[in-house]
């Protein structure tokens, strides 16, 4: 094995122990290879191989003989590749058979066998030879290792090495031929100029031979009659941390939104299809190699997005009823499928990818300076009957900047927040194995800091920073010829550290502080804050109140045996596959609160006066809490499938348990383990690829539902054509290469109900809990009370969604593929808390019923395109998601007025006022309906009088039909390549989507008013809050326009006529963003693979979230209808990756 | 082959011990309390019983009766809700204050409660505490009536627990008259089995006799009140099949006298008395420390009925001055306004000695009384004054020692005494407090000088007082002069809470008023303004009287805290300038909450209250 050495980028980062258990690993993972290896020696040899490479025979001989080989290990390169099949041979026959073609001669010398050249044979005629290399890619420009080229008419050949590249000595005028299995093969004239080549294949579209990962198994593309889309790895590989980020946009089918960008918590929650259901879970479920991995229930939910994409192989996307019915009641949210890499034999192939990067908010809003705020108040307080609060010496005062200590002027949200932040990451994966074993080690690390603008300056750093380690080892064996044992283990731990204070509250303390309060420091270092909750220093709060740090270890593993039964039957297989994870996570908080000073005024020697506004704790307090969860997963089954003639039959079996256990949960009914037990069954037809047929069933049992109940059994059948493959179809096939239809129509479940209301477990029981304690007694003792927190209904059952999917396929000129879904769910017996009951019934419990209903339609497409002119290569692909739902039943009592019966809306959709604009003039004031109160003026919005009873009151507030959950969403990129530089641009946006920009999102803690920074002037206490800098675009009575972002100022808040809900606030929240962009350049070198094994380098600076297009410009319209909070980042990388 | 034939076996055992395990999903709950150990532990029954006590609303500081709701007193934030009423942003629908569901969780309760406390047996539990036990469940569903009563006016009345299946729609709104006879049933029955005062005095908390009969009391003067006595606004107030819900368009003098028989049926229980601080030890009668302390003294014979929580940030944190405390409860120019002086009189009779301006030139002749340098609007007032009202100057209470009180001080201001600084840029003004609009007074009622706002020690238990004695005599000579003005019972009781609170007799200070109905009860109405401030009652008072709609309770008024002292300090004079503080929406549908709208919807039988 040769050595390598290799340098890890900004070594000091990855702890002495990190690298021990680094290094430990590879030795075992080393260990356990000889071990395999070191079978019995035998004379007699038994060897199959196509087009192997020389070294790889002579290493297979070598291990089944015991005779070493000795040669020169440049000119053994020169080897023709070796075709061979004996069985039990003898060593003497199988040597001739190897060198048969080979441009050596050997000597056996007792046990060593000795190579050399061939003596040189003067060729007879001098037709010139020359070198040819080159590169092998596929039309992304991936390069194909193993990929064939031949020279025509002659048994002679090469097969590309790990990096895609080969070297021939060919005649001129001779046709190289290059093929791949998949790809369309291609022919190339060796001219007197040619050296080097780059050949591109083409894909073969007709993908007759490419497979996809489906449930519980893989099928060919072609033979799919389900609705399963895959993403491209290399689409998802980006510096975010989060994976479920990168698919946003990427693939047809995923509504992905991500309301926070805070390291650590910024995964985006996503839907397949959109939201099916109004009060239970929505999330897909989410299987690695095979295990869900992913729980609602979960505290540790999300952890999937921790992968680091170079570890995936592939992923897929199931979406309707065919394929997902093999999971029962846990498949009607759709399933997301991540695989990942497996070990590829041969010597360790080495990848090394290192990215380092900045990081910075895509948006800050920008807020009021002190003057303005001043003048503002002052407005508002006078329209609201009140005083001038800032007299015009103190604005003069604050707007000549003279003292900022008593006059300041603070930019708080730019006092918080830095412009640019480090990252890191880098990822080194080695894969082969001899025959029988194959090894895919892989260890990752991920670093970023937050973009709080701190220093260590009190002995310890507050900023987030976010770190993680991940160890994976995917190993196969080959036990026996007909047996394979896969093992793949995965051990990451994410450390990360964040402020003492959450980013929510931070963001509250930049929107709620007005500019004017106070500095963030008095010129002596003391920090300025103010007495007692009459507000925060946001500054000081990030920087002073100490830290937090998380560690999350988590353990994932999967042991799998596979057993081929051909000997019972051909085409038979079982496999039992048995699961472990452990996950857990151990914060520690060392908060507290710092001393803060007040200066008043400045005594004679113009010095300040200052009180101390608050005493802060000598040392950081401490506190710590931990929680811990296994999943325990247990799987058999049986496959088949077999070619008869043109049929091919295809059947699954399987039984499957899972047991998931809080080892931390607070009560009883957490303690108790969430199990599922289930079986599932799958037939596949198909009759010359071109008539297909599936049935799929699942029969799914959960503890959560009482016996007779528990189990639920969900059919669904589909069907496909490929009309392309039909003799009809011939003449046009040159054009229209793949033309397929394909439907489905099935039941699949969701047993994961009820999680909106917190308690979704055993709803059938009537569950008691503490309710509030009463002191009675002298000393008013405390007694503890109990209540009904649920009332157990007979008969609940899981949600049920019925689904029907028609899709359409289409590939044209080998160039563009498109395919084209549409479907329609109908989610029944969601369960949902009675709403309809009297209070006077008077139960303190919820009550739960399956009496919800949901309809949900819509379409999702994906095209791409590939074409190469010349040396350029282009990708151009998109794909776009529509969804749409309807609230069909639900137990809600009949409204007053129709128009506010929430059923028959879409989820999401909430009532509000009807804005007409401003009211003009006291006169308009007095001819229209009464509203809110009776201090109406000009420049107040104006509501209409919905119902016409001539008041303006709760009955005249409307559904819009919108939502902050967008229903369409779109992703659109293309991919350059010329010579060795490709450029790519991604862009993603969403449509039909709404932000409510009344502030009724953002909340601080309790008893601090919302809306802070868009309602003017409104806050806890009479503590009034910074403002948005688009407040001073507002009606006046000297600039009496209706086009104004806002109304007459008014000390307002939430309450107030001006922020109710309504139309005047809801805004469009569409946006498109340039999500990524990339420029790349590919290195190769002979000199550089000679001198240091890397067979080439790809350096590229990548961006992420660049551009931002959108209506809305208040903040990032991603965060949707809460602006106080940490926006997405934008991150500009820089890499390279190196394969050796 | 052996491999094989291993593999084999490891597969069939995977197979046969995932396949055997039946009862894999049989993993319920099964140590949780179910129906049955309710009823058959006392423990758990008890915790049943207590689960009922917990749905009495507390009211400390944080309700529209104690602040904001009425003339007495507001808040400085003017998010919470109660600002948002009295600035007319009010529906049916914003839910402000609806107690509606949490009282009626309480009856349910108290209802399932009952039906299922036979299934103890007598083992478990004695029949006589078993009777004691269903006394207090009675009480406090009718508890739970009255206050649905007086927030809401005639509601649904319930004689059981409701099935889930039942058709809500089908429960219209009772008659406020059965529903209130339905109260003093209740209250009847479960006097019958609960003592005029407990035995062990951990069984303080619960109701008596007395609290019982006083619950009638409060309930028959607010039938006899103008609201519910000869309100013709509630003339048409009707269900949906035309009945009437109340008779309140007639007037019925003897609703009056119901009320009178009601109140002097607690006091002459002789169940309580009117808390002087000899009960506490005193040696010689302190009326400052006799008001103030009746609110600081554990279970003294004054209190009637209480709620028992205490939280360590209730009043004392809210309504102290910052630094140390909140702001955040004020009482308002109104409130003080109200406060006689000590001799008696009202601030606007002339004879009074009262001045406006001007700084007071000597400390006052009792301890508790004005210092040289405060304002004279604070000089020789009433000692309630004093107990209940902090002033700009006025040293700080909950803080005890000098290093605390000179907390409460701006550096010119250190001087071990910790007067408050109301003033724009005092300590607890509103610059350097972070504190808006404040009134300039803040509320001491209820407040312990052994607390430390400071420190936020503020742990010494005391019940919250609902309901105590002084209260039932006002009622007495309240409903007594509306039918009976020349009773002499009337001067007799109301110069009992007079003469506790330091003042001479009401004939001695106006005679005129004695045997005059309508003065009697402008005197009446404005004892119970002062004696019962910040208890909840004044807002109350004024809707059953009718009152609070009146322009003068709607126009609040404070100093003028909002105006720049430019660090003169106490010395700032401006400070002294009554400023209108808010002037508030008032309609007349406001002297009765709305039904949420929410419960409408559920219950179509439901008709809203008159105006909403």
């Amino acid at each position: 094995m040769k050595c390598y050495e290799i340098t890890l980028y900004r070594l000091p980062c990855i702890k002495n122990k990190a690298l021990l258990i680094m290094k430990l690993s590879i030795i075992l993972l080393v260990a356990t290879i000889l071990q395999a290896s070191a079978s019995g020696y035998a004379q007699k040899i038994t060897l199959s191989e196509k087009n192997a490479p020389l070294e790889k025979v002579l290493k297979e001989i070598r291990e089944q003989s015991g005779y070493d080989f000795f040669y020169n290990s440049k000119v053994i390169k020169q080897a023709n590749p070796v075709s061979i099949n004996v069985l039990n041979t003898e060593l003497e026959e199988v040597l001739k058979l190897t060198f048969k073609d080979q441009p050596f001669i050997y000597n056996i010398n007792e046990k060593t066998i000795i190579i050399k050249p061939k003596p040189f044979e003067t060729p007879y005629q001098s037709i010139p030879v020359i070198k040819v290399s080159g590169v092998v890619t596929d039309s992304k420009g991936v390069t194909l290792p193993g990929a064939s080229v031949r020279i025509k008419g002659t048994g002679k050949g090469v097969i590309t090495n790990n990096e895609g590249r080969f070297t021939i000595e060919a005649d001129v005028n001779s046709v190289l031929v290059v093929s791949f299995a998949g790809f369309i093969a291609k022919e190339i004239t060796v001219t007197a100029a040619t050296s080097f080549l780059t050949v591109q294949l083409l894909d073969d579209t007709k993908g007759i031979n490419e497979v996809v990962v489906v449930g519980y198994g893989k099928q060919k593309k072609l033979t799919i009659t389900g609705a399963v889309t895959t993403v491209s790895v290399a689409d998802v590989t980006t510096p975010n941390r989060s994976l479920s980020n990168a698919l946003a946009g990427k693939v047809a089918g995923v509504i992905s939104v991500q309301r926070s960008g805070e390291p650590g918590y910024d995964n985006a929650s996503f839907t397949i299809r959109g939201i099916g259901t109004f009060t239970g879970n929505t999330n897909p479920l989410i299987i690695i190699d095979g295990v869900q991995r992913d729980d609602v229930n979960s505290t540790y939910g999300g952890a999937y997005n921790n992968i680091d994409p170079e570890d995936i192989q592939s992923i897929s996307i199931l979406k309707d009823a065919s394929s997902t019915a093999v999971y029962g009641a846990k498949g009607a949210n759709g399933v997301l499928i991540i695989t990942t890499k497996k070990g590829v034999a041969g010597d360790p192939k080495i990848s090394l990818k290192m990215e380092t990067s900045m990081s910075g908010l895509t948006k800050t809003p920008k807020m009021l300076d002190a003057v303005t705020w001043m003048q503002l108040y002052n407005e508002a307080s006078t329209n609201s009957g009140g005083p001038v609060v800032y007299p015009q010496e103190t604005i003069d005062k604050t707007k000549s900047g003279l003292d900022p200590y008593l006059y300041p002027n603070v930019d708080w949200i730019n006092s918080v927040y830095k412009k640019w932040a480090p990252g890191y990451n880098a990822n080194l994966n080695v894969t082969g194995g001899a025959k029988s074993v194959r090894y895919y080690v892989s260890s990752s690390f991920y670093d970023q800091d937050g973009s709080y603008n701190v220093t260590k300056q009190n002995g310890y750093n507050p900023n987030l920073n976010f770190k993680r380690y991940d160890f994976r080892t995917n190993v196969d064996i080959d036990v026996s010829k007909t047996t394979l044992l896969s093992m793949n283990l995965d051990a990451m731990l994410v450390s990360s550290r964040y402020p003492g204070l959450s980013a929510a509250s931070i963001w509250y303390g930049a929107y709620s502080t007005p500019p004017n309060a106070y500095p963030i420091k008095y010129p002596d270092g003391k920090w300025a804050g103010p007495y007692n909750n009459g507000g925060s220093n946001p500054a000081n709060d990030v920087q002073n109140s100490g830290y937090t740090t998380e560690f999350r270890p988590v353990i994932q593993s999967v042991f799998s045996l596979t057993q081929d039964l051909e000997s019972f039957t051909k085409g038979l297989k079982a496999l039992a596959r048995f699961s472990f994870d452990s996950y857990s996570e151990s914060d520690n908080n060392r908060t507290g609160v710092s001393d803060l000073y007040l200066a008043t005024g400045r005594d004679g020697q113009g010095n300040l006066i200052f009180g101390r506004s608050r005493i802060g704790q000598q040392f950081l307090g401490f506190g710590s809490s931990t929680t811990a969860e296994k999943t325990m997963y247990l799987e058999t089954n049986i496959t088949y499938d077999r070619s008869f003639g043109k049929s091919r039959v295809g059947g699954l079996f399987l039984y499957n348990m899972r047991s998931r256990i809080v080892s931390t949960a607070g009560n009883v009914i957490g303690s108790i383990p969430y199990n599922n037990q289930g079986l599932a069954g799958r037939i596949t037809y198909g009759y010359d690829d071109k008539y297909l047929a599936e049935v799929d069933a699942g029969y799914t049992g959960s503890e959560n539902f009482q016996p007779g109940k528990r189990f639920g059994f969900f059919p669904s059948v589909s069907a496909g054509w490929v009309v392309s493959r039909e003799d009809f179809f011939k003449g046009l096939v040159k054009s229209v290469t793949l033309f397929k239809i394909r439907g489905s129509h099935g039941v699949v479940g969701n047993d994961q109900i009820g999680v909106n209301y917190g308690i979704s477990r055993f709803p059938y029981i009537t569950q008691y809990g503490a309710g509030s304690n009463i002191q009675l007694g002298y000393n008013g003792t405390s007694f503890s009370s109990i209540k009904e927190n649920v009332i157990g209904v007979q008969n609940l059952t899981w949600e049920k969604s019925t689904k029907d999917n028609i899709g359409l396929e289409l590939g044209l000129f080998n160039k563009v593929s498109i395919t084209i879904d549409a479907f329609k769910e109908r989610r029944k017996d969601i369960l949902v808390p009675r709403t309809s009951l009297s209070g006077i019934l008077g139960v303190s419990g919820t009550i739960f019923s399956n009496l919800g209903e949901m309809n949900n339609h819509g379409v999702d497409a994906n095209l791409e395109y590939n074409q190469n002119f010349g040396k350029v290569s282009l990708r151009v692909y998109g794909n776009f998601t529509y969804n749409n739902n309807k609230i069909v039943q639900q137990d809600e009592p009949k409204q007053l007025y129709a128009y506010q019966q929430s059923t028959g809306h879409k989820y999401g959709d909430n009532l509000m006022y009807v804005s007409e604009g401003l009211f003009k003039d006291q006169a308009d004031i007095d001819k229209s309906p009464g509203q809110f109160g009776s201090f109406l003026q000009p420049g107040d919005i104006k509501y209409k009088d919905v119902n016409g009873d001539g008041v303006i009151d709760s009955y005249d507030r409307v559904y819009t039909g919108k939502s902050d959950i967008p229903t369409i969403l779109y992703g659109s990129g293309f991919t350059v390549g010329y010579h060795n530089f490709d450029f790519s641009m991604f862009f993603q946006g969403t449509a039909n989507v709404v932000i409510m920009a009344n502030g009724s999102a953002i909340t601080g803690p309790s008893g601090t008013a919302s809306g802070v920074g868009i309602v003017p002037f409104t806050g806890g206490g009479a503590y009034s809050s910074g403002a948005l800098a688009i407040i001073a675009d507002r009606w006046s009575p000297g600039n009496p326009s209706q086009n104004v972002a806002y109304p007459r100022l008014s000390i307002a808040n939430q309450n107030s006529n001006n922020y109710q809900p309504s139309t005047w606030w809801q805004k469009d929240g569409s946006y498109v963003r340039l999500k990524q962009a990339s420029l790349g350049y590919k290195y190769n070198s002979d000199w550089l693979q000679k001198q240091t094994g890397v067979g080439s380098v790809y350096f590229y600076v990548s961006g992420q979230n660049i551009l931002t297009f959108s209506k809305f410009k208040l903040w990032d319209p991603e965060l949707g209808s809460n602006g106080a909070g940490y926006p997405p980042v934008r991150i500009f990388a820089l890499g390279l990756k190196a394969a050796f | 082959m052996k491999k094989y034939i291993l593999l084999m076996v490891v597969g069939i055992f995977i197979l046969t011990s995932g396949l055997s395990s039946c009862n894999y999903l049989s993993k319920k709950p099964d140590n949780l309390i179910t129906d049955q150990l309710i009823w058959t532990n006392r423990q758990n029954l008890e915790s049943y019983l207590y689960n009922i006590y917990s749905y009495i609303v507390e009211t400390d500081g944080v309700d529209y009766t104690c602040v904001g709701g009425s003339d007495e007193s507001t808040t400085s934030n003017h998010s919470n809700p109660v600002y948002q009423m009295t600035s007319g942003n009010w529906s049916p629908v914003n839910g402000y204050f609806d107690y509606w569901g949490t009282l009626y969780k309480g009856i349910r309760a108290s209802f399932i409660f009952e039906a299922n406390i036979g299934k103890a047996s007598s083992t478990i539990l004695s029949d006589n505490l078993k009777n004691q036990y269903v006394s207090e469940s009675k009480f406090l569903r009718g508890y739970f009536y009255w206050q649905l009563l007086k927030q809401y006016g005639p509601v649904v009345k319930l004689t059981g627990a409701l099935s889930l299946n039942d058709d809500f729609n089908t429960y219209p709104r009772s008659s406020f008259e059965s529903c209130v006879a339905y109260v003093n049933q209740l209250m009847d029955e479960a006097a019958v089995n609960l003592p005029v005062t407990w035995a062990s005095n951990s069984n303080d908390g619960r109701p008596t006799k007395g609290t019982c009969l006083a619950v009638k009391a409060e309930l028959a003067l607010l039938a006899a009140s103008p609201l519910w006595n000869g309100n013709n606004a509630f003339a048409n107030f009707k269900n949906q099949d035309g009945t009437l819900l109340t008779n309140a368009a007639q007037y019925d003098v003897n609703k009056w006298k119901t009320a009178a028989t009601a109140a002097k049926a607690v006091i002459d229980l002789g169940a309580f008395k009117l808390f002087t601080n000899l009960d506490e030890g005193g040696t010689s009668f302190n009326p400052y420390l006799s008001v103030r302390d009746v609110f600081l003294t554990n279970w003294n014979n004054e209190i009637i009925f209480t709620r028992n929580s205490w939280y360590t940030y209730g009043i004392t944190k809210c309504a102290s001055p910052a630094p140390g405390g909140y702001n955040l409860y004020d009482a308002t120019q109104n409130i003080v306004d109200g406060f006689n002086m000590k001799n008696g009189r009202t601030i606007t009779d002339p004879l009074s000695g009262y001045k406006e301006t001007g700084f007071a030139q000597s400390d006052g002749a009792n301890p508790w009384e004005q210092s040289k340098g405060q304002y004279n609007m604070y000089a020789n007032r009433e000692p309630r004054f004093y107990a209940y009202i902090n002033y700009n100057a006025r040293p700080v209470l909950p803080a005890p020692t000098v290093d605390d009180k000179n907390y409460f001080s701006s550096d010119a201001n250190v001087d071990g005494t910790g007067r408050s600084e109301y003033y724009y840029s005092g300590k607890s003004g509103q610059k350097a407090a972070g504190t808006g609009l404040t009134t300039g007074y803040g509320i001491l009622k209820n407040i312990s000088p052994n607390d430390n706002i400071r420190l936020d020690q503020i742990n010494v238990y005391r019940p919250y007082i609902i309901l105590r004695y002084s209260q039932i005599l006002l009622d007495y000579a309240e409903a007594l002069n509306e039918y009976d003005p020349a009773n002499s019972d009337i001067v007799k009781y109301l110069d009992q809470v007079r003469v506790r609170a330091g003042l001479p007799g009401i004939e001695t200070v106006y005679p005129g008023a004695v045997g005059n109905q309508s003065e009697m009860r402008t005197h009446i109405l404005h004892e119970r303004q002062v004696e019962l401030c910040f208890e909840g009652d004044r807002y109350f008072t004024l809707v059953r009287r009718k009152l609070l709609g009146l322009q003068a309770n709607q126009t609040i008024y404070s100093m003028n805290t909002g105006a720049n002292d430019q660090g003169q300090g106490f010395a700032f004079v401006d400070f002294y300038n009554r400023t209108l503080y808010q002037n508030r929406v008032w309609k007349d549908k406001m002297y009765l909450f709305p039904i949420s709208q929410y419960e409408i919807d559920r219950d179509r039988a439901l008709v809203q209250n008159p105006g909403w």
